[in-house]
């Protein structure tokens, strides 16, 4: 039998064009089974099994095929095959198909301990030769329950698991890279009921569907079992730093559907992660803020020449793919003569695996408020080049306006019609160096403190006594002296006067008795003499010393003489007059001394 | 002949040295952001006795410039003693205030401010010589009082006399208040990142309190090598060398 068996056995030849004819009928439905690719596959529901347990081996097929017996290896056949076929409607990208699948069924069973191997099955499809993989099926003594069906809960972890997959384990600092999930179960999960994701520090993450609701499960054949796959998230990350950042596992709890009214719940944890992350080469230019990728900058002015009040749109377009999260919106130095609104933002960003991508559109409007020529200073941002490995820099380059200068008494004329404006400050930095005004002093400079100071003071009253005490010296003596002489010539004044009356009334004695009192005293009182003092030969002296001329001192000399011998003799009138006059003149002329 | 020369070429070299010279290559060194060169050069200046506030504000910039916060606090400060009135020492002042990290209450109290503001604004011997012209206007209507008979213009001499001997004792009491404003250590700044402030002179005694760099307080005494000081109403005691008083 078993010779017989390894003659290649058409066992089935199906034609699904039939079958399939009906869908269309039925639903007008836009099918395209043809061009699917040929799938083949062949699997168990376990592979290790205690003696005597029943194994469910399938083979399946989406295509028309013809499928030759396989060879179990020693493995007893219970049952089978039996052939059952199924189809489904997918609906890919809003494009409805049919998947249509054949499968023939064998119930096997190991006789005893060991291993067993069923042999790669052949199938011939469309004319093409298609085989699948040999399975190798493992039989321990166990605890064996020839009663134990197949429809019992799988009861090892490996019928459902979730398995974490990175497109790239290097990267850049700032290279996009995708991790996905994907859960793998024997039976087709009925909801997803929870999925945590696992810490990741240092990544930037995004979800690239974040609105799935459905998701399409795919058949997959691991150790020679189906699994049901369904990739259930994808994300676009970013590392943020560089070195090794390590995604925790994801966690995962399904619910599945046994029988009709039956619901059980799995749950998974998934495999860990660790992306090795490259930091960027040193000598990043100075507007590097950490973009990673390929990035393009264009600008668009719509005028350079222009009136005040006029606007200008100013365009600024960054395109490329990448990290782009990290952009920030450009910093523009526009003259404080622009009047500036915000910019209109066009953002037309994509999240893919291949990273952000898309454009970003900044419109400025600019109006300018004054005459002149400007300058709007470029403006740059650098990246790295993921492709050439090196920093790039991108630049609108400067921008020059001019602000035509409109007439003053043109209608429109901003800097006429324009609130005056405060003069703008702006205090970022510390003032700058203070000149230096020959107000340096040193430290032993202060008056305060010093000896010859303290003596300056003192000097407005030392001055003052020493004036008081001049003043007091002179009123003391020659105050007083002073006054009496000017009382005594005032006094001589009025005897030369009563001479005179005298001398005109013929009273000759009395006349020279006031000539001689009025000039004896006065001369007494001007020169402070003593009675004694008071002679002729003293008198010459003096006013000899004092450096008289001859003739002063011959009046003096004459008046004295006449006045001594007529003192007590009778004068004639003549000589009186004469003497009178005389004494007055020689009275004043002493007056007059000092 | 040489020999005249090589005096004449010394003098020159002296004269350049002169304290207005190395003020402006300082000055140049700051421009060149060659801080550590200006701020030497200040610093030299000002080891020679000689002070304006022009001087501590420009070595002020030099230390801030040199990223010495604490440093170039305490100079604007200096500074500020020197010429209270000058904006730009205010200004800087508070502008490098605002990087330091204790906040602390000024209890600098408006007279004092006012005081310090309408007084101290000149130069330093500003009010001797007011106060010696104020004595020699009270002297002199004292002289005009001694020397009247009038007695009406008696009574207004030794009026404005006594008046005026008042004025100046207020005069004299600026000039002294001003010296010692100038002169005498009242205040300090700590020029070390972290400076642990302790309960007694001694660094195995507890910390009371932590100041930072730029941080300002009161002085009080010196006891060896440590110091005295006051922040708030909080006293404790620091090492010399982590503050420079003004």
């Amino acid at each position: 039998m078993a010779q017989e068996n390894h003659k290649l056995k058409k066992i089935g030849n199906i034609n699904i064009m039939r079958s399939l004819l009906f869908f269309i009928g039925l639903m007008a439905l836009q099918i395209n089974v043809l061009s699917q690719t040929v799938d083949v596959k062949s699997y168990v529901d376990k592979n290790t099994v205690a003696v005597n347990e029943i194994i469910t081996f399938s083979i399946s097929t989406n295509s028309n095929c013809q499928i030759y017996t396989p060879e179990f290896g020693g493995l007893t056949i219970i049952q089978g095959p039996f052939r059952s076929s199924s189809s489904r409607i997918v609906n890919i990208n809003g494009q409805r198909s049919v998947e249509q699948e054949l499968k023939y069924t064998y119930r096997l069973r190991a006789p005893k301990t060991g291993s067993y191997k069923i042999e790669a099955v052949n199938l011939v499809c469309n004319g093409k030769k298609y085989q699948t993989k040999s399975i190798t099926i493992k039989a321990t003594e166990g605890t064996t329950s020839a009663g134990r069906s197949a429809q019992s809960v799988p009861a090892n972890s490996s019928d459902f698991f979730m398995r974490m997959f990175s497109n790239k384990t290097t990267v850049y600092q700032g290279e996009p890279f995708t991790i996905s999930l994907k859960i793998y179960s024997l039976n087709q999960p009925q909801n997803i009921e929870n999925l945590e994701l696992g810490d990741s520090k240092g990544l930037w993450r995004k979800d690239l569907n974040p609105n799935q609701s459905t998701f399409n499960s795919d058949v997959e054949i691991l150790n020679g079992m189906r699994y049901f796959t369904t990739t259930i998230r994808t994300e676009l990350c970013f590392a943020q730093n560089s070195g090794k950042i390590e995604i925790k596992p994801a966690y995962i709890a399904a619910l599945f559907q046994r029988g009709f009214f039956n619901q059980y719940r799995k749950e998974a944890n998934s495999n860990g992660l660790t992306i090795n992350v490259k930091p960027l080469p040193n000598g990043a230019p100075k507007d590097f803020n950490g973009l990673v990728g390929k990035f393009d900058l264009k600008h668009n002015i719509s005028r350079n020449v222009l009136k005040p009040g006029e606007a200008i749109d100013l365009k600024v377009e960054i395109s490329g793919s990448g990290n782009l999260n990290t952009f920030d919106d450009p910093a523009f130095e526009f003259p404080n003569d622009f009047e500036q609104f915000d910019p209109e933002i066009e953002n037309k960003l994509s999240h893919k695996t291949s990273g952000i991508s898309g454009s970003i559109i900044y419109n400025y409007v600019l109006i300018p408020t004054f005459y002149g020529n400007y300058t709007i200073p470029a403006y740059s941002f650098s990246y790295f080049d993921l492709e050439t490995k090196t920093y790039k820099t991108l630049s609108t380059g400067d921008i020059a306006i001019e602000v035509l200068k409109t007439a003053n008494s043109e209608a429109g004329n901003t800097a006429l019609t324009q609130n005056k404006k405060a003069i703008q400050v702006e205090e970022t930095d510390i003032h700058h160096l203070l000149p230096y005004r020959n107000n340096q002093f040193g430290s032993d400079d202060f008056l305060i403190g010093k000896l010859w100071f303290y003596g300056l003071l003192l000097l407005p009253f030392g001055l003052a006594w020493f004036l008081l005490w001049r003043r007091g010296q002179k009123q003391s003596d020659n105050y007083i002296l002073s006054t009496a002489l000017k009382a005594s010539f005032r006094e001589s004044k009025e005897l030369i006067k009563e001479a005179k009356a005298a001398a005109f009334a013929n009273e000759n004695n009395q006349a020279i008795q006031a000539v001689n009192t009025a000039f004896k005293s006065f001369i007494k009182r001007k020169n402070n003499l003593t009675n004694l003092e008071l002679n002729r030969n003293f008198i010459i002296n003096r006013y000899t010393e004092m450096g008289w001329s001859e003739a002063s001192l011959s009046t003096l000399k004459n008046v004295w003489d006449t006045i001594e011998m007529y003192q007590y003799a009778p004068i004639s009138t003549s000589k009186l007059d004469h003497l009178i006059t005389d004494t007055e003149l020689l009275i004043d002329k002493i007056a007059s001394e000092q | 002949m040489k020999a005249l020369l090589t005096y004449i070429s010394i003098f020159f070299c002296l004269w350049t040295y002169g304290s207005s010279n190395s003020v402006q290559q300082a000055d140049s060194a700051y421009q060149a952001h060659n801080y550590e060169l200006a701020i030497k050069i200040y610093s030299e200046i000002i080891a020679t006795h000689q002070h304006s506030a022009a001087l501590y504000f420009n070595l002020g910039n030099a230390y801030y410039k040199n990223n010495e916060l604490g440093k170039a606090i305490w100079a604007y400060h200096k500074a500020k003693k020197i010429n209270p009135k000058q904006k730009d020492i205010a200004f800087n002042l508070n502008f490098v205030s605002q990087l330091t990290k204790d906040k602390i209450e000024q209890n600098e109290t408006g007279v004092t401010k006012w005081m310090a503001n309408v007084f101290f604004g000149r130069s330093i011997n500003f009010w001797a010589y007011v106060s010696f012209i104020v004595l020699l206007i009270a002297t002199f209507f004292f002289y005009l009082f001694k020397i009247t008979q009038s007695k009406n213009k008696r009574g207004i001499f030794l009026i404005s006399s006594f008046s005026f001997g008042f004025l100046f004792l207020l005069c004299f009491s600026i000039a002294m208040a001003h010296k010692s404003h100038i002169t005498n250590l009242s205040h300090g700044i700590i020029i070390d990142p972290v400076v642990k402030v302790r309960t007694a002179p001694n660094t195995e005694d507890a910390v009371a309190f932590e100041l930072h760099e730029g941080a300002k307080f009161t002085y009080k005494q010196t006891q060896g090598e440590w110091q005295r000081i006051e922040v708030g109403n909080n006293e404790g005691w620091i090492l010399k060398d982590k503050a420079l008083l003004y």
